[in-house]
């Protein structure tokens, strides 16, 4: 995937609350499209492209809910609607958000309906973004009579933090449809990516859901099993392959079962690759994960490797084999190098003392 | 009667020493424009030669001493003894004497004899350390006129050429061994000449040690020299507008990515953008804003950054917002990088 040469068409803001508040707080739902000047333009679309582009932590989804009403069918006919048509829908999804945000800690702030063209690995298309962008507290600097003054604001959006907002992002990636209002588009004439901080982190993973499932009607998409494996398959290897001594191995892929088992929820191969690889082979690293086509983000499910991650092994060229919990092999055993004085043995050490002999 | 014979060849040798002169200006002068040409340089020779090269003509004592005093039997001295004017080229690299050579070699208005080629020499004999330099004897093939001198073909030139460690070592050896002065004691002379064959021995290793450096420096500079014009090339052809091609910026930057470029050519390059052809769609648009996306340097910016996207903005060699805008510009997110 490499996304670029994004161009905006249409955009349109409305105002995002909680569900409690939606009737105390009449939110306001614009009935204009935006005409922004090319510098902010250009920094709704570095923004987009911050999040999306290769590299960064943005997931698939696979379309769940396609009823007619639902996020899936409106965003999908939206492309081809007229602006009156564009405003309305967009107002109807602004509400379907607010509708979504029951739980305490969601925010409110913007919700931003952009369309527009970018290229897809050289196929121009088009697309629908959806930004929820939480308000942003700061100090205006003004200047005022020649004095600098400082003036409180709590509502900026897309300032630096990629912390608030998330993005959803439908690429029209087959247009052979039959046009005309308000078809049933089949969901694979749609690539849907999502951007959500919440998600990288399994602790958060229920506070994303209003946002991708609740309200876009979608789901991680299902590949998502078998690219973990992959990744595992593919790190193992690559590992095995560098030119380094075993007890360097050892610790990287002790690193690569940390990274499979902790608590992030979000596989992102270069993270991983800046993170424990040493400096000259982190881009070879990125390249073999290109190569297999892992190289973006994806959610992580570590279901068809489980048992790898259970039991780590060590196996030397004499059939002998040390098995142990990760935690276990990396706490308590070492390989500490080649037998000076017998060829062919390699000295390890072992925390602990013998318990048991079957 | 001896008297008489070294009192008129002095006299003839002093009326001749102003010509002498002018005519190894003449020599010097013509060889430094040949540099200037060759080396595509303007004074060639201020920036090629380690010490200015100097004129000189043999003091009328040391021509007399040489003529009568040395038993050689110079039928004229006057015309056999070919270095009453002489002029030295000194160089840092062996390779350069060997050019400054040829130059003379091919100079169509001058005849020239190599009367002493240390490299022809040392082939001879082996075992031999001594003194190293290229001599030349050049002669007019036609008479002319200089500043009112008439100078023909009976007037000859010496040019010596060697590098500043030959030279050093003739420096030391021509106190010493060449022309002795004082007459020392033997086992004194033969230890001087033996340590002088020392030097003359380490002369030469090290003059070869200079000449591989440069010729490694000359390899590594070549292939970033010729990636940049195959650059432009590419670009040319692909995006149908000329590059700005080795500008400061572009030799800045494929300097600082010297060794991840090690391994790419033309082929390389050429399969990236056929594979990637919305990079070419990124330059049409960009290059009317941006500098970067003018210079030939952008399609091999191109491919380092798809391949090694963690390190290219480790070394940048300029401001990182620009790096920052062309990731951003290509659809690589600049998360976690070293921006």
């Amino acid at each position: 995937m490499s996304i670029i040469n994004m161009r905006i068409q249409r955009v349109i803001a409305h105002e995002v609350v909680r569900a409690s508040e939606l009737n105390t707080l009449n939110p306001i739902y614009s009935n204009i499209l935006i005409s922004l000047d090319n510098k902010s333009l250009n920094l709704l679309i570095d923004r987009i492209m911050a999040v999306i582009s290769q590299g960064s932590h943005c997931v698939d989804l696979t379309v769940e809910d396609t009823a007619p009403g639902r996020s899936f069918n409106i965003i999908s006919n939206m492309l081809d609607f007229n602006d009156a048509e564009f405003i309305t829908n967009s107002r109807n999804l602004a509400a379907q958000l607010s509708n979504a945000q029951t739980s305490g800690s969601i925010k409110s702030g913007s919700a931003i309906f952009i369309q527009g063209t970018l290229y897809d690995d050289g196929t121009e298309s088009r697309f629908i973004a959806i930004i929820k962008a939480d308000y942003d507290r700061g100090l205006m600097e003004r200047i005022e009579n020649n004095e600098v003054m400082l003036e409180y604001i709590n509502n900026i959006i897309l300032g630096d933090s990629t912390r608030l907002m998330k993005l959803a992002l439908f690429i029209e990636i087959n247009r052979n449809h039959t046009t005309g209002q308000n078809q049933v588009r089949n969901t694979d004439d749609f690539s849907i990516k999502v951007f959500d901080h919440l998600m990288q982190n399994s602790t958060n993973g229920n506070a994303s859901l209003y946002f991708y499932s609740t309200f876009l009607g979608c789901r991680i998409a299902d590949n998502s099993s078998s690219k973990t494996k992959k990744f595992y398959e593919i790190t193992r290897n690559f590992i095995n392959s560098i030119n380094t001594g075993n007890e360097d191995k050892l610790e990287l892929y002790g690193h690569l079962i940390s990274y499979l088992s902790d608590n992030s929820t979000i596989i992102n191969p270069r993270e991983f690759s800046i993170d424990y690889f040493p400096e000259d082979q982190q881009d070879s690293f990125l390249r073999e994960c290109e190569e297999q086509g892992i190289a973006e983000s994806f959610s992580k499910n570590t279901q068809l490797i489980k048992g790898k991650l259970r039991r780590e092994s060590i196996r030397f060229t004499s059939n002998i084999t040390i098995i142990a919990l990760p935690e276990e092999l990396h706490n308590s055993f070492c390989i500490i190098g080649p037998d000076d004085e017998n060829e062919g043995w390699v000295k390890v050490r072992i925390r602990g003392e013998i318990e048991n002999i079957k | 009667m001896e008297n008489i014979k070294e009192l008129e060849l002095s006299k003839a040798y002093n009326e001749r020493r102003g010509m002498l002169k002018e005519f190894g200006e003449f020599v010097k002068k013509e060889i430094c424009n040949a540099l200037d040409q060759k080396y595509f340089l303007k004074n060639a020779c201020d920036k090629l030669l380690q010490i200015p090269p100097l004129v000189r003509v043999k003091e009328t004592d040391s021509f007399i001493e040489k003529a009568l005093y040395r038993k050689k039997n110079y039928n004229d001295p006057l015309l056999d003894i070919t270095d009453q004017v002489g002029v030295r080229f000194v160089t840092l690299l062996l390779e350069d004497v060997r050019n400054i050579g040829k130059i003379i070699e091919n100079m169509v208005e001058f005849k020239c004899e190599k009367c002493r080629d240390f490299e022809q020499e040392k082939l001879n004999n082996p075992d031999h350390f001594t003194y190293q330099s290229d001599h030349y004897v050049i002669r007019l093939k036609n008479k002319i006129n200089i500043n009112g001198n008439i100078v023909d073909d009976s007037v000859s030139c010496e040019v010596q050429i060697r590098t500043i460690l030959q030279h050093a070592y003739a420096e030391m050896s021509h106190m010493s061994d060449y022309k002795p002065a004082i007459p020392l004691e033997e086992d004194k002379s033969k230890n001087i000449k033996r340590l002088l064959a020392k030097g003359s021995a380490l002369v030469e290793i090290t003059d070869d040690a200079f000449g591989e450096i440069q010729k490694m420096l000359i390899d590594c500079y070549n292939h970033i020299d010729n990636l940049l014009q195959e650059s432009a090339k590419i670009y040319k052809s692909f995006i149908g507008e000329e590059a700005n091609n080795n500008t400061k910026l572009g030799i800045k930057i494929a300097d600082a990515y010297r060794d991840l470029l090690k391994d790419v050519n033309k082929e390389k390059l050429q399969y990236w953008l056929e594979n990637n052809r919305f990079f070419i769609e990124v330059i049409k648009n960009k290059r009317k804003e941006s500098m970067l996306y003018k210079d030939s340097i952008i399609i091999i910016l191109g491919w380092l950054a798809f391949h090694y996207k963690i390190k290219v903005p480790k070394l940048w060699p300029e401001d990182s917002a620009y790096l920052e805008d062309f990731y951003i510009t290509i659809g690589i997110s600049t998360q976690g990088l070293a921006f």
